[in-house]
């Protein structure tokens, strides 16, 4: 019981200083807010300190744009159990995220659940990249 | 007719193509405290800039592009600010110049060095702001613009101050094209062994630990009726 109290402390004093301990400002993201966006991946660049999803999404309208997914770094997603080979360019993938807040095609990643159809990948288990 | 193959062969090319065909690489400048994402080796200028107080500073711009667009990082070295305007204070002051034209306005020039490069962005013809936050790298203190420009296209600018440096990291897509996240977010701060800083409370150029409600910094009082000097007048 003792523990359970300590690790619950423990997150509470996290989310407290989570802000202050991130790599850079999340002021420019709408961060209250998760949008879900389906689309194909363009190209996936694991680098640090944030990897980067290129998204082509399709619109209401019928056209289509690449969207900038921002990512944690490559060890923060490999070790949430990512292999490289989840999420390959040509994948569907589906993604919640935290839009840009003056309306740009970028995005806060949020969580990724490939949709290629593969298990084996990870098929339509949601992981979070962030 | 014979040309419908050809544009699709084309297009599915161009889909396959990735965003940026560049690899980007972490690029790592001890000499200029920084480390950022490129994509390839960036090209390393030498320039002399302007402060708000009109002195010639020397810097460097850090530039590389891909087919997605142009990313830099312009680096000013302020360490020796206050010395240039304590000589440019001491000759005015030998050539008779009144009080304003003579002031020593070194404080003003470095605390002001971001707010400066802010409104070198500001000012351009036809640019619309549509984001302007504080900002922070690695707790280092900061600013944020994001931009759309007279031709349409996006800019993206971070600025800071640290160890005694002026920092605009900086890029530009085309209309439509994804936001230059990737460039943005990478900048980080380098120490002399080419290892990242991260700082454990906020750093502003300029004051100590960050703290809030904070200690007040030193200060005197004055009666505006009395006194000119900005010191209280000594008791008669």
């Amino acid at each position: 019981m003792r523990f359970k109290l300590f690790a619950v402390a423990f997150a509470c004093v996290s989310c407290l200083t989570a802000s202050a301990r991130a790599h850079h400002s999340h002021g420019n993201y709408d961060v209250e807010t998760w949008t879900v966006m389906e689309g194909t991946v363009k190209q996936v660049i694991f680098i640090v300190p944030h990897s980067i999803v290129y998204l082509d999404v399709k619109s209401e309208k019928g056209d289509t744009a690449t969207w900038s997914l921002e990512a944690t770094n490559p060890q923060g997603i490999f070790l949430k159990g990512v292999k490289k080979e989840d999420v390959q360019v040509g994948d569907k993938i589906k993604v919640r995220c935290h839009l840009l807040r003056d309306g740009g095609h970028g995005c806060l990643l949020g969580f990724v659940t490939p949709m290629h159809g593969d298990k084996a990948r990870g098929h339509g288990i949601e992981i979070e990249w962030d | 007719m014979r040309l419908i193959p050809l544009f699709l062969a084309a297009l599915i090319v161009s889909l396959a193509q990735p965003v940026s065909a560049q690899d980007w690489t972490r690029f790592t400048s001890i000499e200029d405290g920084f480390s950022a994402n490129y994509p390839g080796q960036p090209k390393v200028e030498t320039i002399t800039y302007t402060t708000e107080y009109r002195q010639q500073l020397p810097g460097r711009v850090y530039s590389a592009s891909d087919s997605l667009g142009r990313y830099s990082t312009t680096v000013i070295d302020y360490r020796n600010i206050e010395k240039l305007h304590v000589d440019r204070a001491a000759k005015c002051r030998a050539a008779q110049g009144d009080g304003d034209s003579c002031q020593n306005d070194f404080r003003l020039d470095l605390a002001g060095a971001t707010d400066h490069a802010v409104w070198n962005f500001m000012k351009r013809d036809g640019v619309k702001i549509t984001h302007y936050m504080y900002y922070f790298v690695e707790l280092v203190s900061g600013r944020l613009l994001q931009m759309t420009n007279a031709d349409n296209t996006r800019t993206f600018a971070a600025i800071h101050q640290h160890a005694g440096r002026l920092y605009i990291h900086q890029a530009t897509v085309a209309s439509g094209m994804p936001e230059p996240i990737l460039f943005m977010q990478g900048l980080g701060w380098a120490d002399e062994k080419g290892l990242a800083i991260r700082y454990r409370t906020i750093y502003t150029e300029g004051y100590g630990e960050w703290k809030f409600p904070h200690e007040t910094p030193p200060f005197t009082v004055r009666d505006l009726n009395t006194s000119i000097d900005g010191t209280i007048p000594p008791k008669k």
